[in-house]
């Protein structure tokens, strides 16, 4: 016995499966040749190329401020004082992580030492200083050092810059001040300061709220160690109309949200979140929709290559065209003749007259919108909104011509002046004269022209017509003075200008804006490039936590798509469906308190129904530990707790969902 | 003996003024070379006081030993035996050591080891300079007391002086601490300041001519601020102003009083700038910043929030006002108007509104929000994401340690801010404030 000792353990056994490995590489979908898949991808390459541009439009300006501003410090006269530029950046945090990726690109070149601080780095003072250090170190192109993180110190820091550093001044970037505690970000920045006469620091704080946050969260010693420059990013609502204006208003792109589904999209962002990075994943969403599996949407691209489109079609893809309500409609209304003789090939060549119908409208369509936005903007109160947005919103789901806002607007403009008037209607030369469609719309423009000229030269003043005065020495009976009073009221005359405005007016009402701006969605074929459901997006963008649960409880045939657990009204509680489920149906029918062994027995009662309703005492212990089970993960959802009122009772949280 | 101070008085008098009492005060004690250093020195005084200047300026002059440690800097005991060595030792951090410290050391007992085989060859006295010393209260227990007494551990000619700005009453700590000798700096009266300004004089003006700014502008500002640091540069950029009209001709340099006519206004806007060193470059948006600094109205304009997180503000704040038994008669829409019993209650002496915030669950607020919210919204992730978010923007703060069971939170904003942002949404905060009704 003295030689034999007894181990026991556990030894891990290498088996041949390792992670990672066994994962068979995806081949190329068979999507990929789907042609709505690809003209998915065209219309998704246009959009996020434009939304790029204007993204670093919107931050051109900014980014050049920043970077003069950091070029352009004088190191000389700041006696200790760390430059620091706040930037406000408003509060939509989704984004703001991508402007300071961007940032910290442009600053490349003027220093490769760039920090870019996070708070999940910076929980204590310790973290913060080696993080920066490691970053500022590190992040240089020519990487000599290799210095472990917990080496980095300030003073070692200092000391590095003493021989590498070569007078490049060292950018901290901390994306998000307010997260930052307060008590360690004075630390941080007194640290800074002592060495700022031997180190040049460049600080970067992006703020989302106002500069008061900054002074609120240091005290005056630290906040005299600054000197403070502010810049002002662009409000988050303008990005948008920036983001709207290259993608859904832009004639550019063939894909178009309308309706509810726009409406969606712009709730969400102004009610919600301000993002317009989850703006723009949205709209990828509602393309998803459009495009997933349908083969007749491929049609939707720019007028080029409609021709090879449609020839690629096949011809369940052309029944499925004529399925189309708009397309149905138009093909009912057809002569008789007509209908019965189209073939595969003239229902082709009838596809392509429409599409481009459809692609010539949508642009004048457009175009007069803008006009019609630039009208009525500026009008007191606004009826049709002060943004081109609500404008369209309006148009794409009514006819807006009908609406009564725009009556109003009408009415409005008759109220202006001539100078208001004649910047206007140049405006809206303008607007027709840029866009690249202004072939379309050139007798338009010349009659714009037109009406502008007799406008100018319009006096606002009442010619004076030599008009019969009542002469007082006619004699005359009181019935004809009255007469004679009745008419000259009613030649009441109107100025030129008066005239001319109304013309125009007139004008723009019948010929302009009742004709291109008809409601979109009417036209034959606009199906293909309208996109409007709502709701589909709503499912999968708009979480509702508190919804999917109750139904996945309530009815979970809707997630688990089995056969057995089809909920009746009159049966809502079927014995096949999961226990969880059936826990979750009895503690509906309870009260504030639910006893647990009345609970059990209800269960029971439905788990196994064989045996006579008396009470039973003696329990499965199977059963009572499903139970006891199901309980337990009903109140980790948290729809019970544990109650200390009542013994063997437990509480419930949650009410008005049955 | 006298002759050796009086050298060194001399030689820090072209650099330092106002303060001869205290550098012989401080010579006396560790500057004379026959005589034995004091084992520790407490130096305190207000900010910018000149302590670290004379302090500084002594030991250079004396060519002691010296390390000058900042505390805050330094903000572990490893860190500040390390920087010791260190420097002590005259050890650089180089690429050729790969930027490492002189030696590794973490605890008192290694850190006394370490100095006395550092500083064995080295024969010059020893002064290490404790600034901001209050910070090594919240660190190891023993390092206070230890470094106190330090000459006494290491049996090293050596000397530590401490500098802060609170007096030594407060670092008495349990486990007792040696006394140190204690030297207070005082601040400086009006005309050492009228001096020590004088100073930074720009050169193309004549003396009486900058003596009579300071004499304006330290009326204006010495009621407010006494931080010479802030008194420099709070001179050097109204003086700029200052100076126009006399730049371009259209008053006399000898003309005191439109002088003083012309800057009294800048001197006082300006006075609410002090301390937050905004360098703009014209004074009109200087005082537009301020202003917006100011005025909460500017503030609550300012932000932008979407909309349902301005209602979910709003909720929170009336949570947060209103008495938690009264949400009952205040949100519910038809509710039962119970008479009110004719004792008429009393309130409180102090509005709610006046005190502060009290802390509220989640679901009380969700309750009131979607009570004054007109419209049915669902409550959505979407919605339930923007309580973090406020709480990041430091809006809405989070109460106890994050109970995932029930959180409580509190609302930091004020009764105007918030008066300001219901109006944006066109609700009236006041219809549903206790304190109003």
């Amino acid at each position: 016995m003295d030689n034999v000792s007894v181990s026991k353990g556990v030894f891990a056994f290498q088996g041949s499966y390792r992670i990672g490995r066994g994962k068979k590489r995806p081949g190329k979908a068979p999507l990929f040749n789907e042609s709505w898949y690809k003209a998915y991808k065209e219309v998704w390459s246009t959009i996020e190329k434009s939304t790029q541009k204007i993204n670093s439009d919107i931050f051109a300006r900014i980014s050049e401020d920043l970077k003069s501003y950091v070029s352009s410090i004088n190191y000389d006269d700041l006696s200790g004082e760390i430059p620091t530029a706040i930037l406000l950046t408003g509060v939509n945090l989704p984004d703001h992580g991508a402007l300071f990726q961007m940032l910290a690109r442009k600053f490349q070149d003027i220093t490769s030492h760039i920090a870019i601080m996070q708070q999940r780095d910076s929980y204590s003072l310790k973290n913060m200083m080696e993080e920066t250090v490691f970053q500022l170190i590190n992040n240089s192109r020519n990487n000599r050092t290799e210095i472990q993180k917990n080496h980095c110190t300030s003073s070692m820091l200092n000391a590095w810059y003493q021989e590498y550093g070569s007078n490049t001044p060292l950018l901290i970037i901390i994306p998000d001040f307010e997260s930052f505690s307060a008590e360690i970000l004075q630390n941080f920045i007194l640290i800074l300061s002592v060495y700022s006469k031997t180190i040049k620091f460049v600080l970067i704080f992006g703020v989302a709220t106002a500069v008061h946050a900054a002074h609120r969260s240091l005290p005056h010693h630290v906040t005299s160690k600054l000197r403070v420059q502010v810049f002002q990013a662009p409000s988050q609502v303008k990005s948008l109309s920036g983001v709207l204006d290259g993608t859904v208003l832009s004639t550019e792109t063939p894909f178009k949200l309308t309706g509810r589904a726009f409406q969606l999209l712009t709730d969400i962002f102004l009610f919600y979140d301000f993002s317009v990075n989850g703006f723009l994943q949205g709209y990828k969403m509602c393309m998803f929709q459009h495009f997933y599996g349908k083969n007749i949407n491929s049609l939707c691209c720019n007028g080029d290559n409609i021709g090879s489109r449609i020839s690629a079609l096949r011809s369940e893809d052309l029944d499925e065209i004529k399925k189309l309500k708009s397309i149905a409609e138009y093909v009912r209304k057809l002569p008789v003749t007509k209908r019965d003789s189209l073939n595969d090939e003239e229902f082709k060549e009838l596809l392509s007259t429409l599409i481009n119908q459809v692609h010539t409208f949508t642009r004048t369509f457009q175009i007069t919108l803008k006009c019609l936005h630039h009208l009525t903007s500026d009008l007191p109160n606004a009826p049709l909104g002060k943004q081109l947005r609500e404008v369209y919103a309006k148009a794409v789901s009514c006819a807006i011509t009908e609406s009564q806002e725009y009556k109003e607007c009408l009415q409005y403009l008759g109220f202006i002046s001539k100078e208001e008037l004649l910047t206007k209607l140049d405006a809206m030369k303008n607007i027709i004269e840029i866009s690249t469609e202004e072939k379309l719309l050139a007798d338009v423009k010349l009659d714009l022209e037109k009406y502008r000229e007799v406008i100018r030269n319009a006096s606002p003043e009442v010619t004076k017509e030599n008009t019969e005065v009542v002469d007082p020495g006619e004699k005359l009976n009181r019935a004809q003075l009255k007469e004679k009073l009745l008419k000259l009221s009613k030649k009441h005359s109107i100025s030129p200008y008066k005239q001319a405005q109304t013309d125009v007016i007139n004008y723009l009402d019948q010929k302009v804006f009742s004709i291109y701006l008809k409601n979109p969605a009417l036209l034959p074929g606009s199906e293909i490039f309208f996109f409007n459901d709502g709701n589909a997006v709503k499912h999968h963008i708009v979480g509702s936590p508190r919804a999917a649960i109750h139904t996945g409880l309530n009815n979970p045939q809707a997630y688990l798509d089995c056969s057995c657990c089809t909920v009746t009204s009159q049966q809502p509680i079927v014995e096949t469906m999961p226990d969880l489920s059936l826990i979750y149906k009895l503690h509906l029918e309870g009260r504030r308190l639910i006893n647990m062994y009345d609970w059990l027995q209800s269960f029971l009662a439905i788990v196994c129904p064989d045996q006579s309703g008396e009470e039973r005492r003696e329990v499965d212990p199977e059963l009572q530990a499903r139970f006891t089970r199901a309980v337990a993960e009903l109140q980790f959802l948290g729809f019970i707790k544990s109650s200390r009122k009542k013994t063997d009772h437990v509480m419930r949280l949650t009410w008005g969902c049955s | 003996m006298k002759k050796t101070m009086e050298k060194c008085l001399k030689s820090l008098g072209q650099k330092i003024i106002c303060r001869d009492n205290l550098i012989k005060c401080l010579f006396s004690l560790i500057g004379f070379s026959d005589e034995e250093m004091v084992q520790s020195i407490f130096v305190y005084g207000h900010t910018a006081s000149g302590k670290s200047l004379v302090i500084e300026s002594l030991l250079a002059y004396l060519k002691y030993n010296v390390c000058i440690i900042n505390c805050v800097e330094c903000y572990s005991s490893k860190l500040i035996y390390e920087h010791i060595l260190n420097d002590l030792s005259m050890h650089e951090m180089n690429s050729k050591n790969n930027f490492t410290v002189y030696q590794k050391c973490d605890n008192m007992m290694d850190f006394i080891t370490y100095l006395q085989i550092a500083v064995q060859n080295d024969k010059r006295r020893i002064v290490i300079v404790f600034d901001k010393c209050d910070r090594l209260r919240d660190m190891d227990v023993n390092l206070l007391p230890a470094l106190v007494r330090l000459r006494e551990l290491t049996g090293l000619d050596l000397c530590t002086i401490f500098v802060s700005d609170i007096v030594w009453e407060k670092y008495y700590s349990k486990n007792g601490l040696l006394n140190p000798i204690k030297i207070h700096f005082p601040q400086y009266t009006r005309e050492d300041m009228l001096k020590v300004l004088f100073l930074y004089k720009p050169k193309d003006y004549e003396d009486g001519f900058y003596v009579n700014y300071l004499n304006l502008f330290l009326s204006v500002f010495l009621r407010c601020c006494r931080d010479c640091n802030e008194l420099r540069y709070m001179a050097k950029i109204n003086f700029d102003k200052y100076v126009e009209p006399v730049e371009s001709g259209k008053i006399d340099k000898n003309d005191v009083r439109s002088l003083w006519r012309n800057i009294s206004g800048i001197l006082k806007s300006n006075l609410e700038v002090v301390y937050l060193r905004v360098s703009t470059d014209d004074s009109e948006q200087r005082t537009k910043l301020c202003q917006e600094i100011e005025s909460t109205t500017k503030l609550a304009l300012s932000f932008e929030l979407p909309f349902y997180a301005k209602y979910m503000l709003i909720a929170a704040y009336l949570a947060s006002y209103n008495p938690a038994k009264d949400d009952k008669r205040l949100f519910v829409k038809r509710s039962s108007k119970k008479k009110r019993r004719n004792t008429v209650t009393k309130k409180p002496a102090k509005l709610n509104t006046q005190l502060g915030p009290k802390a509220f669950t989640l679901d009380r607020m969700l309750a009131i929000f979607y009570a004054i919210l007109d419209e049915k919204v669902g409550l959505t992730a979407n919605l339930l994401a923007q309580i973090p978010t406020m709480c990041q923007l430091r809006l809405l703060s989070i109460v106890g340690d994050n109970n995932l069971d029930g959180p409580k939170y509190k609302c930091c904003v004020s009764y105007d801010f918030i008066v300001i942002i219901s109006k944006t949404v066109g609700f009236n905060v006041r219809n549903y404030l206790y304190d109003f009704i």
